[in-house]
């Protein structure tokens, strides 16, 4: 009976904490405020005071329901992730306790991401409504920042559109452009292309927010000329990590730097519009030749993939989310045991394992042909089968997240899981002499793991590392086994005795850049 | 901008103090949970109380007589593991045997078990025994030395720990005390076993074909040993 009376405040104190986040409708109109400001402080368990992530005595999960659906929507964007070793369930280990801790995180993250731009409740979103991530005042794309002849620009700056597309932008300057380079048709480590059951070529993008804008910014890490020059010879790459306001207090907390990474489904018919969250968007086509201005083509694209990566005080190896479209591909349990839906956006239920070979790359060429629009060259379709399964704990959370989507294109997308730094001492672990205009003074050279074991070791999208699914060391898909290896053309400082060529210090040097393989697309 | 240099092996994780307040919940509350699952589900293939105490129990005893034997920092080889109340008052009901994505030690626990189940809990009372002696090591180490058939099964875990392989202690033996012993034999355990032997680790090196050093890392002066095993 104590128990109960404690557990029953608990709930009322978390919905005393959920009210100070929740938005009157009046307030859902006003301009949007800046992502993160406040930070969301829910965490999977209840809370024992409103503006502390700390939780209540004894543990309880934090409900997911039609009771505090209205106050997790318009929580917010978390600054940092609140995890703890522990909850109600004490036959769960550790582990598991933080994994779900992790993946709370990351549904309120794609909740708040996703939510309309104009400030709007995500329940109140359309399939068409422009997120906050695709607003431009929130996130810049990759190629935005990283300009030809590496020229530098500002947050304000307005869209320039490749030649081939300007006028249709003119026309509507708040579409999507979507400019085709490897990066945006080809899979990491050119593995290959992915088409879906259409023919059509599925799209990848990289978008960065303010944060990670203004370290790129400031430190002229836009240019392959700038990172090569002296004055970056010394600079360990280490963008802002977020962290939450001091304990009791709303104010004061930063998100930190955050990369989002999405895969587009060329969607053709008005009944596919429906399942997704659409873009209406200009896509270049690649270059052929210097002389002549490569198409562009207006198209409707449907969100299928959706990874968030978040550098927290906390996870200096960042926090790695990934989402997908519930009908992108079945689990391989569902191949083997015939229970499949009518059709998949990635694989076809009908063709047989002979005809249609599981996750085999494309024929070649992979590279599309602009006569042929965004259609594949042949009749291939990609015939994709997710290798790792989700657990049942994260299958249960989707369910409960989905529950309170409903009636919106937001219920049609599930979390994968969240990778995040398990070794917590490791993870956090910062320089022995911090200098405070440097903060947070991140460690990124420590050894034996720089990664601090990721939880779980892999993660795979189905759309953004598909052929890189499964679980072979140094093979298989790690977020941070695979991105701990990104390196910026940044030289060392010159050396009398190890001169070369024109000058240049000959020495090598591998500067790690925080995880990110960005500052490779310098110009 | 600055070069930032490498941290203290002291140094410790600003998230570091959340996380182990709140991880540090007993063994006792988890029996109280098994407790509950028990009475609730009440057929099937169901973790008695009883024996999920022995196998926690047991767990964090194999990670105390694997630091011993293999002289390398029990939070290094079953990462989060956290003695308590205390690294020198050692209550097994207590003390987190640490979980990690890896779980290379529950591997490693269940291939002993199944193959030498009497000697290995011999060793694992040695462990329990020793757990609050002024030199726990070297205590369970005496213990250990004995008599051969612990000494030997003792050899074969320290090889296990730090080649991924299993080296059978009656060949072991038969290499020592035959005139004419036959050629060493083994059988890798696993393909995680081969990524997580120690032997390269403390070389501060990796294994050929894994390696989870950041790209460039022999670049740069190595990290002190004591970041790769803990002592």
């Amino acid at each position: 009976m104590r128990n109960n009376s404690r557990a029953a405040q608990a709930v009322l104190s978390f919905i005393g904490v959920l009210s100070c986040f929740s938005s009157s409708p009046a307030q859902a109109q006003a301009p949007s405020k800046p992502l993160g400001q406040p930070c969301n402080l829910l965490s999977d368990l209840v809370q024992a005071d409103p503006r502390s992530p700390k939780p209540a005595v004894p543990s309880k999960l934090t409900p997911i329901d039609a009771t505090t659906k209205n106050s997790i929507l318009n929580s917010g964007l978390p600054c940092q992730e609140t995890v703890t070793g522990d909850g109600p369930d004490k036959t769960k280990t550790p582990l598991e306790h933080r994994q779900r801790g992790f993946d709370f995180y990351s549904w309120l993250t794609f909740i708040a991401l996703n939510s309309p731009a104009d400030g709007r409740g995500i329940d109140q979103s359309m399939p068409n409504t422009k997120t906050k991530w695709e607003d431009r005042a929130n996130f810049k794309q990759l190629l935005d920042v990283m300009l030809p002849g590496g020229a530098a620009s500002e947050w304000t700056d307005k869209k320039q559109p490749p030649p081939g597309c300007k006028s249709q932008f003119e026309a509507n300057p708040d579409m999507m452009v979507i400019e085709m380079i490897e990066e945006t048709f080809n899979q990491p480590f050119k593995t290959g292309a992915l088409i879906d059951q259409q023919g059509n070529y599925a799209l990848f993008d990289i978008l960065m927010n303010r944060q990670m804008f203004d370290y790129i910014r400031t430190h002229k890490l836009y240019s392959k000329t700038e990172q090569m020059n002296a004055a970056n010879s010394n600079l360990k790459i280490d963008f802002p990590a977020g962290a939450n306001p001091p304990d009791g207090q709303i104010e004061g907390g930063d998100p930190g730097g955050i990369i989002v990474k999405v895969s587009w489904k060329i969607l053709e018919s008005d009944q596919e519009k429906r399942k997704f969250h659409t873009v209406d968007a200009l896509v270049s086509m690649p270059r052929d030749d210097a002389t002549t201005e490569p198409p562009c083509l207006r198209k409707t694209l449907g969100l299928v993939g959706f990874h968030v990566m978040h550098k927290t005080k906390s996870r200096l190896q960042w926090i790695w989310t990934s989402f997908e479209h519930v009908d992108n591909v079945p689990e391989k349990k569902e191949v083997d045991t015939r229970k499949l839906k009518p059709s998949y956006n990635f694989y076809n239920p009908k063709c047989n394992a002979a005809t249609c070979k599981v996750n085999e790359t494309p024929p070649w060429p992979w590279k599309p042909e602009p006569s042929l629009g965004l259609k594949f060259h042949s009749p291939f379709k990609s015939q994709i089968v997710r290798v790792t399964p989700l657990t049942d704990d994260t299958k249960k959370m989707n369910s409960q997240f989905q529950g309170i989507l409903k009636g919106t294109v937001w219920e049609n997308y599930m979390l994968l899981s969240t990778q995040w730094p398990s070794d917590f001492r490791c993870a956090a672990k910062q320089v022995s002499d911090p200098k405070p205009e440097l903060a947070p003074n991140t460690d990124l050279e420590k050894e034996p793991d720089m990664n601090c074991a990721p939880a779980p070791t892999f993660l795979a999208n189905s759309t953004l590392e598909t052929y890189s699914q499964g679980g072979v060391p140094l093979a298989s898909s790690s977020c941070m086994a695979c991105h701990g290896n990104a390196t910026s053309y940044q030289l060392p400082a010159r050396d009398a005795n190890q001169v070369g060529p024109g000058g240049n210090s000959a020495a090598k040097f591998f500067n790690q850049t925080d995880f990110t393989f960005m500052l490779e697309k310098a110009r | 901008m600055t070069d930032l240099p490498h941290p203290k092996p002291s140094s410790l994780a600003l998230g570091e103090k959340e996380d182990e307040s709140a991880g540090r919940f007993t063994r006792r509350t988890v029996l109280a949970g098994a407790a509950a699952a028990t009475a609730a589900i009440s057929v099937g293939a169901v973790d008695t109380p009883a024996s999920a105490q022995t196998r926690h129990q047991d767990m964090v005893a194999f990670v105390l007589l694997s630091a011993a034997l293999t002289g390398i920092a029990e939070g290094k080889l079953a990462p989060n593991f956290h003695p308590l109340p205390s690294p020198t008052n050692i209550d097994l009901e207590q003390s987190d045997p640490g979980s990690d994505p890896v779980d290379v030690k529950q591997e490693y626990f269940d291939w002993v078990n199944k193959l030498h189940q009497a000697t290995f809990r011999r060793l694992l009372q040695f462990a329990k025994d020793s757990r609050n002696a002024s030199d726990r090591a070297q205590a369970i180490i005496d213990k250990v030395q004995a008599t051969p058939d612990t000494k030997y099964l003792a050899r074969s875990i320290v090889l296990m720990w730090y080649l991924g392989a299993w080296y059978d202690p009656d060949h072991l033996r038969a290499l020592v005390e035959r005139p004419n012993p036959p050629p060493a034999k083994f059988d890798v355990i696993s393909p995680k076993a081969y990524t997580q032997g120690w032997a390269l680790r403390v070389a501060q090196a990796h294994p050929m074909g894994f390696s989870e050093m950041q790209f460039g890392y022999w670049s740069r002066p190595p990290s002190p040993r004591t970041d790769f095993i803990g002592n």
